[in-house]
């Protein structure tokens, strides 16, 4: 029994972090059409913003705000550089964007910070046992903070002014528009917030594993089979099956095969495609 | 697609190229380029004509250099008769992916053929068969070049031109015949094409096998090219690059695939005294070239070089 | 007169400064970016710290001349394609004698033409795999330590020292770096300890980069193994003992080559890694030309040294040392004869021997126990 608990904390704590990167892809994609491939690239953008700060006496707490902030400002300059220009056109042509400023994003992280990674000390060392697994602190503050960043884009999404706007605009941006809700705006707004959930990730990722230039790649992959899996729009759904994927994978690894980690969560999707191809929350509205 | 001019220009420059370098650095470029282009002819059948925007191209070109290692290296296979078998592979995976996501929308048929190509991948690090990380070492060229005495690099050269030039007439003859108009109806208007008659899913199915078929056949170049493979060979990296090249180089034209492939190919050989912005670099022409010249930057030549003939006098 | 001395003395001043400015070029394809650039960071300062030890003794002298030695590197992004370019490149248009490489990735594509091409080049590599010296080729040559020699004696090694402690299990269960040298090292080590009878627990891998292992470590834990065995460089080995420890794993490790106490300490406090078993080789072996090199690296890649560092600062001496007793810079298959004479030298870090007809090189490889700070037992 205590190795289920193990596990299953495992799979939540992956899946938690996967979840937040699906849900800030799922938000960008729902609402803009864009596949923000270069989400990942945000997130180690991040990370190496807070290893520079918590290397500079910040404390870590301090650290990732002004990480999320750096986070949704390249959101936005992003938002305005790169992808406004890009309105309206097909999606191969925006993937291809995204890659490219994924690109201009390792590249310039490598040349400012060198090919070595950088170590980030968690702020609260140690660990303590739930139920018998063994978790340690900063797994826990990841997992509340996924909870905390998640609730609140739901909160944000619903009961505040840009929020709706935000949501109107996805549902139909013609209404939107029609209403008086600049689209050039909201765009900017919506992927900056996307952007800071993605800094999120990386910020809280970074003591548990090193910062380096490449560290986003693998996140981006997962959370776009998770998004398709979640379906169009969903951006609880994404956390969710972000969660699933999580789980699925250290079940999958325990009990069955390590080596094809990676494949546990394809193979979902394949199930996904064939039975419900709009996706396990897939809805007609674009945001939800 | 393109005026005939065009290919006696091609043929000529190609056949030329060993002529004005002459050195085997030269002539390693030009066939590696030429078995790009094999690739991005295969995946242009998928993207350009059919609208099927594919990232799995990457995995199956993989694959036909797997399925050449293995049997020539493991098996004692003559490299000609690997060829078929990789490309029976690929186009049996290629059916598959085709039947499980042809009839996903947009968005998610690009990302579905990335799970694709990463099961494909994870495959290859794994299964005995392939040896894992280590690879497949000391794959021999093939035995026909011992034919064609001296320069080993000049007489691979030509065996790949000669394959390209294959390949080339195949997809001239593919996209231009019936097949390939009803491929770029579905593509531009699918709605009237159905109501045209035309069996869509039957169409696409075979356009992506077709696309996966040329993919392996580079694939199995490849191996032997290089002497060595290993499971990044079917990585998505490759898929992503022969998505870009063609939305940089220009979809439906074998102008618009080559300037693709000199893109991504050559380009970068030649930024390497730019070592450290290459990335930087790169990215840049990426995003510059997507916002500026959205049909490719070969459509854009063709438009430049239009405009200066019709201000001639 | 003025006029004709002041330009006789440019041109003399001019003719020296040619004959000083003769260079030997030796080609380097090596990864400088992406995502194994640390490693090729770590090779290529090697390299360098030979290139200026080299040439502040004056360059080398070869038949009579001196030449100034200059490392010609190019990156090959991990990359296969661009490496058989590189290599290209830097025959064509260099006309190197001689080039030294790390992995496979651009050693095998490399040797598909250093016999054919114009001029012929010798091949030093480090490369993991086996089949590096199957291929008939004669001008290749392997540095490094090649599993699949020592690790038969090694694993008797181990079972002997395990005998000796009075161990009453010994499983050991193992996480493999997804690289080829993760691979061989693993299968190797599996091979060799079930021969010796062994018991062998589970296996899981990683790619370099991952950051999370706890999937993989609870796998690895449900059998409830001995010891867990982590190849790779200590910044990757640092992690895995970390997120072992917190998952309640009281055993011990065994590490490879690659990561050595020393460096290991930067990353882990040393009570968390007591009792490691580390691999040792002549790298260790705390000698003055180690620390030497030690001092003169810091200043060039201003961190501490790896074993991969020892090896670009290797690869090159040797092939500096073999131009030397070979009496050419340009002649491949005299330079490829010379190298067995001259492996024995202080420059040979490693401690890399016994070169043989097929390229094949020979090094001792024992294990070694980590007690505590400063106290680190040999098991030979």
């Amino acid at each position: 029994m205590h190795d289920f608990a193990q596990i299953l904390a495992n799979g939540l704590m992956a899946g938690a972090v996967y979840g937040l990167v699906a849900v800030s892809l799922a938000l960008v994609f729902g609402v803009l059409e864009i596949p923000q491939f270069a989400f990942g690239a945000h997130a180690m953008i991040a990370a190496y913003a807070l290893a520079y700060l918590t290397a500079n006496e910040f404390s870590y707490v301090t650290a990732l705000v002004l990480s999320m902030l750096v986070g949704m400002g390249l959101g936005a300059i992003v938002q305005y550089l790169v992808f406004e220009p890009l309105r309206d056109k097909p999606h191969a042509t925006l993937f291809i964007a995204a890659f490219g400023l994924l690109l201009i994003l390792q590249g310039l992280a490598l040349l400012v910070f060198g090919p070595n990674p950088m170590v980030v000390e968690p702020p609260i060392a140690g660990a303590v046992e739930i139920m018998g697994a063994r978790v340690t602190y900063q797994r826990l503050i990841i997992i509340a903070g996924v909870f905390v960043a998640v609730v609140g884009l739901n909160l944000f999404l619903t009961k505040t002014r840009l929020g709706s706007a935000i949501r109107a605009a996805g549902q139909n941006p013609f209404g939107a528009l029609v209403v008086g809700v600049s689209p050039r705006k909201i765009a900017m707004l919506t992927m900056a917030v996307g952007s800071g959930l993605a800094a999120l990730a990386g910020g809280l990722l970074a003591p548990i594993s090193q910062v380096y230039p490449t560290m986003g790649d693998f996140l981006v992959l997962k959370a776009f089979i998770i998004v398709v899996m979640a379906g169009m729009g969903s951006i609880n759904g994404a956390l969710i099956a972000g969660l699933f994927v999580g789980i699925t994978e250290s079940f999958g690894s325990a009990y069955f095969s390590p080596h094809m980690r990676d494949a546990y969560s394809i193979i979902f999707l394949i199930a996904v495609l064939i039975f419900k191809p709009s996706g396990v929350f897939g809805k007609a509205g674009r945001v939800g | 697609m393109e005026r005939k001019s065009l290919w006696v220009w091609l043929i000529v420059f190609f056949a030329l190229v060993p002529l004005f370098s002459g050195s085997d650095y030269h002539l390693q470029l030009a066939t590696q380029l030429l078995i790009f282009v094999i690739l991005f002819i295969g995946v242009d059948i998928a993207v350009g004509h059919a609208g099927l925007v594919s990232v799995a191209h990457g995995a199956l070109f993989g694959v036909g250099a797997y399925a050449t290692a293995i049997l020539t290296v493991d098996h004692g296979l003559n490299f000609w008769l690997s060829i078929p078998v990789g490309i029976a592979l690929a186009a049996i995976f290629g059916l598959l992916i085709g039947i499980l996501t042809l009839k996903l929308a947009g968005h998610y048929f690009v990302i579905a053929t990335m799970a694709f190509a990463l099961l494909i991948h994870t495959a290859a690090k794994n299964l005995p068969i392939t040896h894992g990380e280590l690879g497949i070492t000391n794959i021999s060229k093939p035995g026909v070049l011992g034919l064609f005495s001296g320069n080993q690099a000049l007489s691979f050269y030509f065996l790949m031109a000669i394959a390209t030039l294959v390949v080339v007439v195949v997809y001239f003859w593919l996209m231009r015949s019936a097949f390939g108009r009803r491929l770029r109806a579905i593509r531009d208007n699918p709605l009237l094409a159905d109501a045209l008659g035309i069996d869509i899913s039957t169409a696409k199915l075979l356009a992506f096998v077709a696309s996966a078929s040329i993919a392996a056949f580079a694939g199995s170049f490849h191996a032997v090219f290089l002497t060595y493979i290993n499971p990044a060979v079917t990585g998505y990296e490759l898929g992503f690059t022969a998505l870009m090249a063609l939305i940089i180089g220009g979809r439906t034209t074998l102008g618009g695939i080559i300037v693709g492939a000199f893109i991504f190919a050559i380009l970068p050989e030649m930024l390497r005294d730019a070592e450290q912005y290459r990335l930087v670099i790169m990215g840049a022409i990426l995003i510059v070239v997507v916002q500026r010249a959205p049909a490719g930057i070969y459509g854009k030549l063709v438009d430049w070089a239009g405009l200066i003939r019709k201000r001639r006098p | 007169m003025k006029l004709k001395t002041l330009f006789q003395a440019a041109l003399l001043s001019c003719a020296t400064t040619l004959v000083a400015a003769q260079t030997v070029q030796i080609g380097v394809p090596a990864i400088q970016s992406g995502s194994m650039a640390q490693y090729g960071a770590n090779f290529v300062h090697g390299v360098n710290t030979a290139v200026q030890q080299a040439n502040a003794a004056g360059g080398i002298k070869v038949g009579g001349n001196t030449y100034k030695v200059e490392a010609v590197y190019c990156d090959t992004q991990a990359d296969s394609a661009k490496a058989a370019a590189c290599g290209r490149r830097l025959s064509s248009q260099n006309k190197v004698a001689a080039m030294i490489m790390a992995t496979s990735i651009e050693t095998f594509p490399i040797i598909g033409f250093n016999t054919t091409s114009n001029p012929p080049f010798v091949v030093v590599s480090s490369s993991a795999s086996n089949k590096l010296v199957h291929s008939d080729n004669p001008l290749v040559v392997r540095y490094w330590y090649n599993t699949y020699s020592f690790m038969p004696g090694l694993t008797a090694k181990f079972a002997e020292a395990f005998k000796k402690e009075g161990r009453k299990s010994s499983k050991i269960a193992f996480m493999q770096s997804e690289d080829e040298y993760g691979k061989a090292w693993v299968d190797t080590f599996i091979d060799g300890w079930k021969k010796v009878g062994g018991e062998v627990g589970g296996m899981s891998t990683w790619v370099i980069g991952t950051t999370d292992f706890y999937p993989q470590i609870t796998s690895l834990l449900r059998d409830k193994p001995d010891l867990i065995a982590v190849p790779g460089v200590c910044a990757q080995v640092a992690p895995i003992m970390k997120q072992s420890r917190e998952l309640g794993f009281t055993g011990d490790f065994i590490v490879d080559l690659a990561c050595d106490p020393a460096e290991l300490g930067k990353f882990v406090k040393p009570d968390q890694y007591k009792n490691t078993y580390f691999l040792g080789s002549q790298w260790n072996v705390d000698s003055d030309a180690i620390k030497r090199f030690k001092e003169q690296y810091g200043k060039i890649g201003k961190a501490e040294p790896t074993a991969i560092s020892a090896d670009g600062y290797g690869q090159l001496m040797w092939v500096l040392k073999a131009m030397e007793k070979a009496g050419t810079i340009t002649d491949a298959a005299k330079i490829r004869q010379a190298m067995g004479d001259v492996l024995g030298g202080d420059w040979n870090l490693l401690g890399i021997s016994k070169l043989q007809p097929s390229g094949e090189t020979v090094a001792n490889v024992f294990p070694r126990r980590f007690f505590d700070a400063g106290k680190l037992e040999n098991l030979n």
